[in-house]
């Protein structure tokens, strides 16, 4: 997507504003921590909580991941202005189902990420949406990097041939998983049709021909029973609240054949004050589930749900991120791992 | 379906004990963004016009311009300051109630 020169510089130093807050203003609101956390005994989110209120550092930390990603959207170098009149180019090959589905409330209650009108709503609302993500996490996100290690990694659980991707967004993780899975048949769902447009032209310039996108719900989606031996995700599980995470697995075991895996690519923390950053995290970037999901005892969710052979493993997007002496603010990224029986 | 683009009523969040510190933390913030994109465009235009031997920097001084040009300056710092201080409104631009959503 080209913009405007002085767009371009705008949503340049927006880039450069956030990989300082991710290195500097991170490492001094953790050394504050470690000043006022001295000779304390903490063992929860809440206590780090009541230490960092009154902490500048951390005023100015939350103040600055709040307005840094609001600015992405609003104003006069907005990607809300500078991608007012774009639209996708329908792809020439038939790799697209649209159909109208329902909009749940949990989804459309609040614009996630702070995109105002959310993904379901503009035409343009796709291209908003990528053009925001190339600097959430710059390093990790902004390019397929995140998305092939996570493909490789399923490469290394099976051989896959029918491959359903639930809340697939604008395609960042299917076309990976499709590349990995050449000889696979991939289905990839949203919610979202102007994101599934997006996909879907992206896709068929990159020639993936054995990937289609299909706008659907992931809690009833339409497929017959056993379909499919893999069914995953990236970054979905934070955005459900908690019933339709149940009514996902439940979905997923059903869609899945005897033997079939299942893995989501998202977040878990336990450390009190990664905790605290990642539910405030939650509040200052709209994620209204984020914290609630956090807290579910996943693998009994999921055992609940009729899975075994629960995993759940801390995830590298970048190598050595998951080091504790690691230097930059990072995402807490987890995978989980389960089998139907 | 919703709308093509919320028009959000609620209040932005704040960070700071005095909230007029987000504020004017806003203010500053879109001040330093106005200033990296000029920087880039003088930059730029710095390189082109050296490039082509167009013109030096003593007539960028002594430049006056016709009245259409002038209303063309003045429109750009009238859009200016509606950015620079748009903060001040404390308006928030997405629809951020989490706390009403968890109850849907």
């Amino acid at each position: 997507m080209e913009f405007d020169r002085s767009t371009a510089a705008f949503q340049g130093f927006l880039v450069e504003a956030k990989q300082y807050w991710m290195s500097e203003i991170w490492s001094e609101l953790k050394e504050d921590y470690r000043e006022r956390s001295r000779g304390k005994a903490i063992s929860t989110q809440e206590q780090v909580a009541s230490l960092m209120q009154d902490s500048p550092s951390y005023w100015f930390y939350s103040w600055l991941e709040r307005h840094i990603q609001r600015a992405k959207y609003c104003g006069r170098y907005g990607l809300g202005k500078a991608l007012a009149d774009a639209r996708v180019r329908p792809p020439s090959e038939a790799n697209l189902k649209l159909r109208e589905v329902p909009v749940p409330d949990y989804y459309s209650a609040v614009d996630t990420h702070q995109h105002p009108g959310n993904l379901v709503g503009a035409p343009n609302a796709g291209l908003v949406y990528k053009a925001s993500a190339q600097s959430t996490q710059p390093g990790a996100t902004n390019r397929y990097g995140l998305h092939e290690r996570f493909a490789r990694f399923l490469g290394e659980l099976g051989e896959f041939k029918h491959i359903l991707e639930l809340g697939c967004g604008f395609g960042k993780s299917a076309l990976p998983l499709a590349k990995q899975f050449s000889g696979a048949e991939v289905r990839a769902i949203d919610l979202s049709a102007p994101c599934l447009e997006l996909a879907a032209a992206e896709a068929a310039e990159a020639r993936a021909r054995n990937l289609v996108f299909e706008q659907a719900d992931l809690r009833k989606t339409g497929y017959a029973e056993g379909s499919f031996d893999l069914v995953t995700s990236t970054m979905l599980l934070h955005e459900l609240d908690t019933p339709a995470l149940r009514e996902s697995f439940r979905e997923a075991r059903r869609v899945l054949a005897p033997g079939g895996t299942l893995v989501h690519l998202d977040f878990q923390v336990k450390d009190p004050f990664l905790q605290f950053i990642h539910y405030t995290h939650a509040r200052r970037n709209n994620e209204p589930y984020m914290e609630e999901i956090n807290r579910l005892d996943l693998e009994a969710e999921l055992r609940g749900a009729g899975f075994d052979g629960v995993r759940i493993l801390p995830f590298e997007e970048v190598e050595g991120a998951t080091s504790p002496e690691w230097p930059t603010w990072r995402f807490p990224w987890a995978v989980f791992v389960a089998r139907r029986p | 379906m919703s709308s093509a683009v919320s028009q959000p009523q609620q209040r932005e969040q704040t960070y700071f004990p005095d909230p007029a510190a987000d504020r004017i933390m806003g203010v500053v913030f879109n001040l330093a963004a106005e200033v990296q994109v000029l920087r880039d465009r003088v930059r730029v235009l710095e390189h082109l016009l050296e490039a082509k031997g167009v013109l030096s920097r003593s007539e960028i001084d002594a430049f006056r311009g016709s009245d259409e040009q002038e209303r063309s300056i003045a429109s750009d710092r009238r859009d200016f300051v509606r950015h620079l201080l748009e903060p001040v409104l404390g308006r928030a631009a997405s629809r951020n109630d989490v706390e009403a959503a968890r109850g849907v």
